[in-house]
């Protein structure tokens, strides 16, 4: 099985938004759970009031971009009585190792999860060796 | 645009941030008393609540909360959120490489801002966020009111 630095996170979460380097946008880095099965690592991302629509999921130069922006949640005229949830862009960087098939990639969003399961490449699955 | 990547986890504090040294403290204090002490505890879904003339909307996060696993109640001038999100199931053969997300039971409520129509609440979760529509109680909306 591939060693832990297969998928390092680059992010830490943090639910205040947060200045992007070299911008004057900010963001909010969404909680991600990840695992690895036998044939692939699996990344679930937090990203509620996003739409299917509204994610962007890319890969550039051995990492994985995920962001999305979200629709303010109350109209104008709404007067908040009490306000935790905070409405900006969802952001987040994943750095990938050499053992990701680029070119089998699959992503589904539900329930304001995205999932992204990025399968292995050959030389990275498990395999069983013959003895002759 | 440059994206500085650490590769290899070199520190040794176990906490990356300040908002990770508070989830820390709530793990260690916070979810023990039954509350969070610095931050709301992680598993508790953060709110909103804003008025309008006619009605007042609660907004409340829960990503991979589904419907049948949560309920929503009023009682006695209060509505409580409760409900539970299921962790995911490992397939055979694999291992967490990081696991941030908290699963487990929650509970939120909220104090009514007024008097509300308890027949005509509504509620829908969409894109894993729940909105409650309580709208006003006659009695609870503005009026104007003519000079004679």
């Amino acid at each position: 099985m591939a060693k832990n630095k297969e998928v390092a996170v680059v992010k830490r979460n943090n639910s205040l938004p947060v200045a992007r380097p070299g911008t004057h946008e900010t963001f909010i880095t969404p909680f991600a759970d990840v695992y690895e099965t036998p044939e692939a690592f699996v990344l679930m991302v937090d990203m509620p009031g996003a739409t299917k629509e509204s994610i962007n999921v890319s890969m550039e130069r051995g990492t994985l971009v995920v962001k999305a922006p979200v629709e303010p949640y109350h109209k104008k005229n709404a007067v908040l009585l009490f306000n935790e949830l905070r409405t900006s862009s969802y952001y987040r960087v994943f750095n990938l190792g050499d053992g990701v098939d680029r070119d089998n990639v699959d992503a589904q969003f539900e329930q304001g999860v995205l999932a992204i399961k990025l399968f292995k490449s050959e030389e990275l699955k498990p395999r069983e060796i013959h003895i002759k | 645009m440059v994206v500085r990547v650490q590769r290899y986890p070199v520190a040794s504090w176990p906490f990356e941030s300040l908002f990770d040294f508070e989830r820390g403290i709530d793990d260690l204090f916070g979810n023990f008393l039954g509350t969070g002490l610095v931050t709301q505890s992680g598993r508790d879904p953060a709110i909103d609540v804003a008025e309008y003339d006619n009605e007042s909307v609660v907004v409340a996060e829960m990503p991979g909360v589904r419907k049948e696993d949560m309920k929503i109640s009023v009682q006695d001038g209060v509505l409580s959120i409760t409900g539970e999100r299921k962790g995911h199931e490992l397939p055979e053969g694999s291992r967490w490489i990081r696991n941030e997300v908290r699963t487990g039971q929650f509970s939120r409520t909220v104090e009514l801002p007024h008097e509300v129509k308890t027949d005509a609440i509504s509620a829908e979760l969409n894109n894993g966020v729940l909105r409650i529509v309580l709208p006003k109680a006659e009695e609870a909306k503005p009026r104007e009111i003519q000079v004679q």
